[in-house]
């Protein structure tokens, strides 16, 4: 009878410690590679290229450049890893810790510049545009002094 | 004549989690035909490939099945790579190959943990399990997941994994083959076992031949087939490799060839363990396939080959990408295997068959 082969080992299994874990209760510390979820490590780094979202095998990343916004929505999302490999700023982080259970599957986690940042990150990149601007002019005068200078002599 | 009555079996039936379905044609208790039903979890996953882009697709084909995620990810990964002309570093085809070996001896401990379930024989279905656990927390280690790993990709292996880490990797399979082998010594060596598998669900070496069959159920038919033999990637690498053969064609000689088949991928993976080279795991991965271009790959998942083919379009998505997976082509099999059974033993032909139900139905 095979019940009798096996019991050795089931015999050893009595003083052994059990397997299995009480879950709920008792957790088992997650490994160091575990992914669990995604999160953003600072909004303030991010530049909004839009590049984990294009990544995203789940659409779970959502960016909005104009408005500034990076939502996240960690029950579609699948911890795939490649938005956190593709980030050019090195600003995503896989977490161990898995989402909690929720009611909610569309629940999503938001981060976004408040409004003075933004205003200050307008402001900016308006001087930029300018400053680029009045370069790209000053350029366009120098070649056309230029090439004003070099119809006589040829 | 007696009269002849049809009894559904499945799509939700205890022998199996998954949704195997059949129509039973019985004559009194005897079944004279099987016909399969597929379509019950149908996922449209082919049709996905027009809405991701190949990179993303790797997940997608991942989730075909749990148990042969990593194998699904490799064919589809090996496919893309020759359909772009990408050659991948030495290592990482080891990584590979080991951790696509691992993954058979994970599906073939959960197979027998369900077999010895189906029987009734409860304490050994909860040590297979128990032996399986540790393989799968070597995958969740290495890989961060346990059953889907995202570790396979266009490229290479993502997970750079330490030569200390697979020298562990095999210190837990030494001690898990000696656990292994009481506890299917304990299955093979039963009276009852025997006595309920020995000559049940014959299929003939002619006939596995006839219906193309492939995989574990094959072999125990007699026919030669392993995709291994082919050698691609770190399995042209091995010593020797020969696939475990039985000619008994019936229920016992397909546990047989299943349970001798995870000793054998405990050696494959101590001796590329032992042979893996150094280097990087990942190249990077440039542009898109070219129009029109196609390829095909096969590959020995833990049921059997799987066929991968694969068409560009000129853009990063593909034009069509198809898969067929050993299950679908083992129905054939299946349904001659279940022809002259008795009702009550459906359940162990079809668990020695181990039919992957997803993988069938994407
Ligand atoms: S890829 Fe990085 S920088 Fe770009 S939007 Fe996403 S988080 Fe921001
Ligand atoms: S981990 Fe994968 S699925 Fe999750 S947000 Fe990043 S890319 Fe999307």
């Amino acid at each position: 009878m095979g019940v009798f082969k096996l019991g050795g080992m089931t015999l050893k299994s009595l003083f052994k410690k059990a397997p299995t874990r009480r879950y709920p209760y008792e957790k088992r510390e997650p490994f160091e590679r575990t992914r669990g979820q995604i999160d953003m490590i600072d909004i303030h780094d991010c530049i909004f290229c839009g590049l984990c979202q294009r990544k995203c095998p789940a659409d779970s990343i959502v960016v909005d450049r104009n408005e500034s916004r990076w939502e996240y929505f960690p029950y579609k999302c699948v911890a795939c890893d490649s938005c956190v490999r593709s980030c050019p700023k090195h600003d995503l982080k896989m977490m161990q810790e898995r989402p909690s259970i929720t009611t909610n599957a569309k629940e999503s986690r938001v981060y976004e510049l408040t409004p003075e940042e933004k205003e200050e990150k307008a402001r900016r990149e308006a001087e930029k545009k300018a400053q680029a601007a009045a370069k790209a002019a000053a350029a366009k005068a120098a070649k056309e002094a230029r090439a004003k200078e070099d119809v006589p002599e040829s | 004549m007696s009269k002849r009555t049809v009894i559904p079996f499945g799509p939700q039936h205890p022998v199996l989690p998954e949704p195997v379905h059949l129509d039973l044609v019985l004559e009194d208790e005897r079944v004279v035909n099987a016909i399969p039903r597929i379509g019950y979890v149908h996922r449209g996953l082919e049709k996905l490939v027009e809405k991701r882009d190949y990179t993303q697709f790797v997940y997608v084909t991942e989730r075909i099945c749990g148990i042969c995620s990593f194998g699904h990810s490799l064919g589809y990964s090996q496919c893309i790579e020759q359909l772009m002309g990408i050659e991948i570093t030495d290592r990482a085809e080891y990584l590979r190959v080991i951790f696509h070996e691992l993954s058979r001896i994970h599906s073939h401990l959960l197979w027998l943990g369900l077999l010895a379930d189906g029987f009734g024989f409860e304490a050994l279905f909860m040590h297979a399990w128990r032996l399986r656990e540790q393989v799968l927390d070597i995958f969740e280690e290495c890989t961060g997941g346990r059953v889907i790993f995202s570790a396979c990709d266009v490229g290479g292996f993502r997970q750079e994994v330490s030569n200390e880490t697979l020298k562990g990797i095999v210190i837990v399979l030494e001690r898990l083959r000696e656990e292994y082998r009481t506890i299917a010594k304990t299955l093979l060596d039963d009276s009852s076992v025997k006595s309920r598998m020995v000559g049940v669900g014959y299929l003939s070496h002619e006939q596995a031949k006839e219906y193309s069959m492939v995989g574990p159920f094959a072999r125990a038919s007699g026919l030669e087939v392993d995709e291994r033999l082919l050698g691609v990637g770190a399995y042209g690498e091995l010593s020797s490799f020969e696939p475990i053969l039985s000619d008994q064609g019936d229920c016992y000689a397909r546990c047989d060839v299943r349970v001798k088949e995870v000793l054998q991928s405990i050696d494959i993976i101590n001796e590329l363990v032992a042979k893996i080279p150094e280097g990087d795991v990942m190249v990077p991965v440039k542009g898109s396939p070219e129009k029109d271009a196609e390829t095909m790959m096969t590959l020995e998942q833990p049921r059997g080959q799987a066929f991968y083919y694969a068409k560009g379009n000129g853009s990063k998505f593909l034009a069509r990408m198809r898969i067929r997976t050993p299950t679908s082509q083992n129905i054939a099999g299946m349904v001659a295997a279940l022809s002259g059974a008795e009702l009550a033993d459906v359940p162990m032909v079809i668990l020695t068959i181990d039919p992957c139900i997803s993988c069938t139905e994407r």
